[in-house]
């Protein structure tokens, strides 16, 4: 019985989590290649490709101007404010 | 016969036709120019020295058999598991995602690239697990592909050279003991050739001639690559091959070379599951790995190393590791013991010889040992994140060698287990 109980909160809080990040998700924009490229020349977007490993290494397409981040240290990243920032 | 030597000569040279080898031979030519040319003829005759020890070991019973009777049963075991087995795992996400993104990129843009790498190593499985001879047509085949198309972007290359493009420039002391580096590490691989349960003299001499064969396709496809992009672009580049290819021939080139990494993968992943488990198998018969992957019992038993390795490289895939910058690191720490492991190899051949009147083979040995354990503290030295290396290796050879002491212990607990 107690474990039906602690079942039954597991399931809740993983639906409450699927939520909570279902929402934060909403809230970052995506844009599709061809509005990027409209975007490519724009002084004030900086495109950040994210990629790691050989998603980054074996990819033949990198785009024009994208600037890298290593991913290991987040605490070293220093991203302008006043830009639109797009990550690949 | 001849079809005996074309499978023995096509498992020899499977690993090397990789794409990271590929990677390596760009990024050499980059870096050293003209000497990385000289420095694979150098490493090929250094490799070629030590084929004999290997094959020496493969005959006399088996190299694990050797290891375990001249090192003892524990670094036997750890080097071999650190080595070529902890290689085969990590190269599968590795190898295979590559594939996948020249597929997605190069042929079919809707077909994604993981889906491509899951196909074929389910296929390259399936194939393994179903028939050792269609395994060995598959490898062949795809060797005949990933060399064939090698070698004729290689004539186009060299054949009308660009020259405003050649950079002809002076390495320092770090950029030529890279492409050393470089050099070495493209060449490793010949010997799965002798655990992969074909051992005779035919096949030593497969070996070497794979060796030197591949030896002269990367000079060759090093000065193709010279004499189209220059040095400065060729270190940037991630993919210095699909630089080259379209660079020699447009989008033909392209196309081909495209073709070449995904043959070049099938021939390396095929040969790292046939050798993997045969290589767990003869563990096994040493007493260094558990009796279920001893094959000459039941032949089946063969067949849960494929799915091991498989499932492991599979496993890693699904979790993502071929997108992370570690794996790579990981990686390297395999392949730096596999250069160490020819060291060792040769030391064992050194002692087990040494009482008998065997004198050129003695000193062979002697010569493989020094140099490849030379060759394994100076790569660590030049390596450019050498503290990142150090630590993968580290945590590597103590997971392998806790296994291989608990094994060893429980052994000596319960009896071989037969």
């Amino acid at each position: 019985m107690r474990w039906l109980k602690m079942r039954r909160l597991a399931m809740a809080l993983t639906a409450v989590a699927l939520f909570a990040f279902y929402a934060h998700a909403e809230e970052v924009q995506t844009i599709t290649k061809e509005e990027l490229v409209k975007l490519l020349d724009d002084p004030s977007v900086v495109v950040y490709d994210v990629r790691t490993g050989t998603d980054w290494r074996a990819s033949e397409f990198k785009i024009k101007g994208a600037k890298r981040l290593d991913m290991e240290m987040p605490d070293a990243w220093d991203l302008p404010r006043d830009k639109k920032l797009v990550f690949y | 016969m001849f079809y005996a030597q074309a499978v023995s000569f096509a498992l020899a040279i499977g690993l090397m036709l990789s794409p990271e080898a590929l990677i390596l031979v760009g990024q050499g030519v980059g870096h050293a120019g003209m000497f990385f040319i000289l420095a694979i003829s150098v490493a090929t005759l250094l490799h070629a020295s030590t084929a004999m020890s290997l094959a020496l070991a493969s005959l006399g019973g088996g190299e694990p058999r050797l290891m375990r009777e001249t090192l003892g049963a524990v670094p036997a075991a750890s080097s071999m598991l650190c080595s070529r087995m902890a290689f085969a795992v990590l190269a599968m996400p590795i190898l295979l995602s590559t594939a996948g993104y020249a597929f997605n990129e190069v042929f079919v843009q809707t077909f994604p690239n993981f889906g491509f790498a899951f196909l074929l190593l389910a296929v390259v499985t399936v194939i393994v697990l179903a028939s050792p001879r269609a395994s060995e047509a598959l490898q062949i085949a795809s060797v005949v592909v990933a060399v064939g198309g090698l070698l004729f972007l290689s004539v186009m290359g060299i054949s009308t050279p660009d020259i405003t493009a050649i950079e002809i420039n002076t390495p320092s002391l770090g950029e030529a003991s890279g492409a050393m580096a470089s050099a070495v590490l493209i060449l490793v691989g010949y010997d799965l050739l002798f655990i992969t349960g074909r051992r005779s003299a035919e096949d030593i001499r497969a070996a070497v001639t794979a060796l030197i064969l591949a030896g002269m396709f990367f000079v060759f496809w090093g000065l193709a690559t010279f004499f189209h992009v220059p040095g400065s672009r060729l270190v940037e580049s991630t993919v210095p091959y699909a630089l080259a290819s379209r660079k020699i021939f447009g989008e033909p080139g392209r196309m081909i070379m495209g073709a070449v990494v995904i043959s070049g993968t099938v021939a390396a992943v095929n040969v790292l599951l046939v050798a993997g488990a045969r290589l767990l198998s003869e563990m096994s018969e040493a007493g260094l790995a558990p009796y279920v992957f001893d094959s000459t019992s039941r032949k089946w038993r063969g067949k849960l190393g494929v799915v091991l390795i498989s499932g492991l490289g599979a496993g890693l895939m699904a979790l993502g590791m071929a997108g992370e910058a570690r794996t790579l690191v990981w990686l390297k720490a395999a392949l730096m013991f596999w250069v160490l492991h020819y060291a060792l190899v040769n030391l064992a051949v050194f002692l087990a010889l040494r009482q008998r009147t065997m004198g050129g083979f003695v000193y062979n040995a002697a010569f493989g040992a020094g140099a490849f354990g030379l060759l394994f503290v100076g790569i660590i030295v030049a390596d450019p994140d050498s503290l990142a290396l150090v630590r993968a290796m580290l945590v590597l050879m103590s997971a392998m060698t806790v296994l291989s002491i608990a094994y060893r212990l429980y052994r000596v607990r319960f009896g071989g287990g037969r």
